[in-house]
């Protein structure tokens, strides 16, 4: 039986669903393909644009991933995601370290989507890195990660909530959690300048509905997930305009430290 | 012992001015909230009417997930960036259609008109000419040339 569409519900243990940074320019952004390449080391498969958003998209799926830029005027987002059509190709090469083979060994047959190995998250920190000295002026970045964990029941996924929202109690009566929240803080990216930080995040318990799509059928499959989606951003009326280079990069990794650990340790109380 | 006596009129001004006090409590109770949710979010108490998940988080600040670009956004990118080749704008309003227009009139006479719609509309005058240009956010270079070159660019 040959796979042709892939479940991230199959995925084992941690999966990390979707990982963004977006720039906030001062300017108006052009080049998108330009700045899809420099990001993502591939050109765009496909452009599309919404008009009325002033929104441009470019986007490209391989080796199980699904790379997105939308660029909104001043806005750039980058995004990687699973594929939702994935081609069984082992003559591919491998997009931020990530190989077919690497991929077909993460697990069962199923499980050819990441659950995103530590290269990628390197690699997408080093690429935010590379990327943000292509704007003239940055106003403001963001990093946000969606991470499920599989769960076989309601129960199983408010037991992993539980784990990362102590303070919340959660019990076998309780349901309909949707809990997000920010805890802003201010953090030092050098030379004495501090930059207010948003710790948005938001856990909940969705039922994931996928269609499994095989060359004779096609099942339709749910499971439930505890999930985060993380925000973590500059604030809004911060303009990083005024921070040298080196301090922009202290910043991108502050990002992204405080999204892994609101992942991993929960909310930060 | 006798009881105390009042006369009519502040029989009558107790209840009123009971209410009165409340109302002003309230008024008091109301005016706190607001001010303090003015501060954690940009919702106010007059958005929770027609509050939904998907308009607090695409309103909120402090998300830049659901973030959406508005053409103010675009009108102040794009005075930036033509500012950073030269090209600062003399005049900027908003016109009754809510569009914002950049007025260039120093040197070569132009306008820069971005509607909420998605149109970048550029005027270009040559001579008594006006040249009109409908373009889009992806004609940023040429909304440049047009304003500094006029339409020989």
């Amino acid at each position: 039986m040959e796979l042709v569409a892939l479940a991230p519900l199959s995925i084992a243990g941690l999966g990390i669903m979707e990982r963004r940074f977006t720039v906030f320019s001062n300017d108006m952004i052009e080049d998108g393909g330009d700045l899809f390449e420099h990001f993502f080391g591939r050109v765009p498969d496909k452009e599309s644009m919404q008009k009325a958003l002033f929104k441009s998209e470019y986007s490209s799926a391989q080796n199980g991933l699904q790379c997105t830029l939308a660029v909104a005027g001043p806005r750039a987002n980058f995004v990687i995601t699973p594929s939702a059509d994935v081609e069984l190709d082992p003559s591919a090469t491998s997009l931020f370290g990530l190989g077919f083979q690497e991929m077909k060994g993460m697990g069962p047959q199923f499980a050819v989507i990441p659950f995103t190995p530590p290269t990628i998250r390197s690699d997408f920190v080093d690429a935010a890195k590379g990327i943000v000295g292509a704007f003239p002026s940055v106003k403001r970045l963001a990093v946000g990660e969606t991470v499920f964990w599989n769960a076989k029941s309601r129960l199983g996924a408010y037991e992993k909530l539980g784990q990362l929202l102590p303070h919340l109690h959660l019990s076998d009566d309780t349901s309909d959690l949707h809990y997000r929240i920010n805890r802003r803080k201010s953090f030092d990216v050098g030379a004495g300048n501090y930059i207010d930080i948003n710790r948005l995040a938001t856990w909940n318990a969705p039922t994931l509905a996928t269609k499994l799509s095989m060359v004779d059928s096609v099942t339709a499959v749910t499971a439930i997930a505890a999930c985060v989606a993380t925000d973590v951003n500059s604030n809004l009326k911060a303009d990083l305009a005024i921070l040298d280079p080196n301090q922009i990069m202290r910043l991108v990794d502050i990002l992204f430290e405080i999204s892994n650990e609101l992942t991993e340790k929960g909310d930060l109380i | 012992m006798s009881r105390p006596q009042y006369d009519s009129s502040t029989v009558a001004a107790r209840p009123f001015m009971a209410r009165m006090f409340f109302a002003a409590l309230c008024f008091t109770g109301t005016q706190d909230i607001h001010a303090k949710n003015s501060k954690l979010s940009p919702i106010c108490c007059e958005d929770l009417q027609n509050f939904s998940q998907e308009s607090f988080e695409s309103k909120s600040l402090d998300g830049t997930d659901l973030f959406e670009v508005t053409h103010r956004d675009v009108a102040d990118s794009l005075q930036n960036t033509l500012a950073r080749h030269g090209l600062h704008a003399d005049r900027k309003h908003i016109k009754s259609d809510s569009s914002i227009l950049l007025e260039f009139v120093s040197g070569r006479k132009a306008c820069v008109d971005v509607h909420p719609t998605g149109e970048i509309v550029v005027i270009v005058r040559e001579g008594d000419v006006d040249n009109v240009f409908e373009l889009g956010v992806q004609d940023v270079s040429l909304i440049v040339e047009l304003v500094r070159d006029g339409i020989g660019a």
